[in-house]
């Protein structure tokens, strides 16, 4: 078995048209702002789904398959009975199975170490976003992690009881707040980057 | 075993990559249908992420984390941010029971060292109290000094009214002092209770500016803004009111339109149920002069729509 990082996908020739994503959208949901929230939904699993098959370029999988299935809609539209997400998910697996047929159950390198400058920006950019959390929800997710093993499920317990919700709605409550807080520390970073980048631009410009 | 634990269960082997086909696929077509087995899914995998970095994962378990879970770049990155969550908590669990807090109009956001805050908490307290105090003193103080002065001698006591005038001069001299001490005591007081009002930088390079919808848009008042000489950074925060974009634009530009930043984002959250987007610029991209802010919103198709140019003026550092 080789080693391979981010193997590129077979694209097909087919391209997107905006009559053909409108195709889509229509038969995704009528309402076409619905079609969008759906859209975006099924693409957003089915890259989870490709990750946890272990693939290293969900995303561009998922766009394949995502293109596959507008170029069908006008033959299937008519005909398919129940929930289009199943028909994307059909597709999916199809598209995964030829690309691991082209690149074989292939191992990944492991990650290279996190470089320490980066980690102390995400830290900085962390503590940055977790200010604009509202107090509750700063302190249910430093309550949430706080304590280790039996404390932890005590804690957590004793948290779900204070606010008046099961333990497993507390889960989906912290995960929420955590992916928030993930997407703020992306642009957070991203930002920094940026800033430095031009900064540098700057100083070069001026020496 | 309950329902809710199998699904658990199988939710972390399927994590791990260690999920039989069939099963894999049942799993998959309800991840695909069902919202809340999709949620319920994330909140797994954030669960073994954090069993991962407590160590409490088995070694198997872990192997297959290092080896299969961990092959994903989106995975990588949650992994890291969950580090940074478990760094910030753990060196927050002690100071978290924050028993006061900076009203809002005082600071952007609270003091990120609770220390100081605790500290500052303390003394702000005690200049209130202690100004109050004063303020009660003086009054009394000046009444007393008042009645001093109204008060007159009955006609038939002039022998000893020449002794109770200069007794009274006195005290009105010990009294006069006492208000001119009091007095001093609060204008320290009151200068210490300024500084420590004074908006704080968010950090000791960053300084934070807020635009609120609908107060500084073009066309109103300017906003001006002093950038301190120590801040290396400044964000600006534009509360983006009721507009519901997926994302926004920012252009910042100078007053000669010469464009100083320009960026493309998704909101955040940037206060208690405020959205809003931040763009950070070096402190010394903005020297003193006039700028506007323009924002527009990015809809799904089509050009980014105007939502309002936010003007401000840089004062002299």
């Amino acid at each position: 078995m080789g080693i391979v990082s981010s193997v590129p996908v077979t694209k097909t020739e087919w391209e997107l048209t905006p009559e053909a994503f409108d195709g889509l959208l229509s038969w995704l949901n009528p309402d076409r702002e619905q079609a969008g929230r759906k859209y975006e939904e099924i693409r957003r699993k089915l890259i989870t789904i490709l990750s946890c098959r272990g693939c290293t370029c969900p995303e561009d999988l998922t766009d394949e398959t995502m293109n596959r299935v507008t170029r069908r809609v006008p033959q299937i539209i008519d005909n398919y009975l129940g929930d289009p997400a199943l028909y994307f998910y059909g597709v999916a697996h199809k598209v995964h199975l030829e690309w691991l047929r082209r690149n074989g159950r292939a191992l990944v390198p492991p990650p290279a170490p996190d470089p320490p400058e980066e980690t102390e920006q995400e830290h900085e950019c962390l503590e940055q976003c977790m200010e604009h959390l509202t107090s509750k929800s700063r302190e249910l997710v430093s309550v949430y992690h706080r304590e280790e093993k039996k404390a932890k499920i005590d804690g957590r317990k004793e948290l779900a009881d204070r606010l008046g919700i099961g333990v497993n709605a507390l889960r989906i409550r912290a995960h929420r707040i955590r992916a928030g807080l993930q997407e703020c520390v992306v642009l957070c970073l991203s930002k920094t980057r940026q800033n430095e980048m031009d900064t540098q631009r700057i100083d070069n410009r001026g020496t | 075993m309950s329902g809710s634990v199998e699904a658990e269960i199988s939710m972390k082997q399927y994590l791990l990559g260690e999920l039989a086909e069939p099963q894999q696929q049942e799993l998959e077509q309800g991840l695909m249908t069902s919202n809340e087995c999709f949620d319920r899914l994330l909140v797994a995998e954030d669960e073994l992420i954090d069993d991962y970095l407590r160590g409490t994962l088995s070694a198997r378990e872990e192997e297959k984390f290092d080896d299969f879970f961990l092959r994903a770049p989106e995975r990588r990155r949650k992994l890291r941010f969950f580090r940074s969550l478990l760094k910030y908590v753990g060196a927050n669990t002690e100071n978290s029971k924050t028993i006061w807090r900076w009203p809002e109009f005082l600071t952007f956001r609270p003091f990120p060292h609770r220390i100081i805050e605790a500290s500052l908490a303390a003394a702000l307290s005690l200049i209130v109290l202690g100004g109050s105090w004063l303020t009660f003193r003086i009054q009394h103080l000046n009444h007393l000094l008042e009645q001093a002065r109204s008060q007159t001698v009955p006609a038939g006591e002039r022998d000893d009214g020449q002794r109770q005038q200069a007794q009274l001069l006195a005290r009105n001299d010990q009294l006069t002092s006492e208000v001119q001490f009091h007095k001093g005591q609060r204008a320290v007081l009151e200068q210490e209770l300024a500084r420590a009002s004074t908006p704080q930088l968010s950090s000791p390079y960053m300084i934070r500016f807020a635009f609120t919808s609908g107060t500084v848009r073009s066309g109103g008042e300017m906003k001006k803004v002093t950038i301190p000489p120590g801040a290396t950074w400044v964000q600006l925060q534009l509360d983006l009111g009721a507009s519901d974009y997926r994302k926004y634009q920012t252009v910042l530009q100078s007053a000669e339109a010469e464009e100083i930043a320009n960026q493309t984002t998704p909101s955040i959250k940037i206060g208690n149920d405020v959205e809003g987007v931040v763009l950070t610029v070096p402190a010394k991209r903005l020297p003193y002069g006039d700028y506007s802010l323009k924002l527009s919103g990015v809809p799904a198709v089509g050009d980014p729509e105007n939502i309002g140019s936010y003007t401000f003026r840089v004062l002299q550092k």
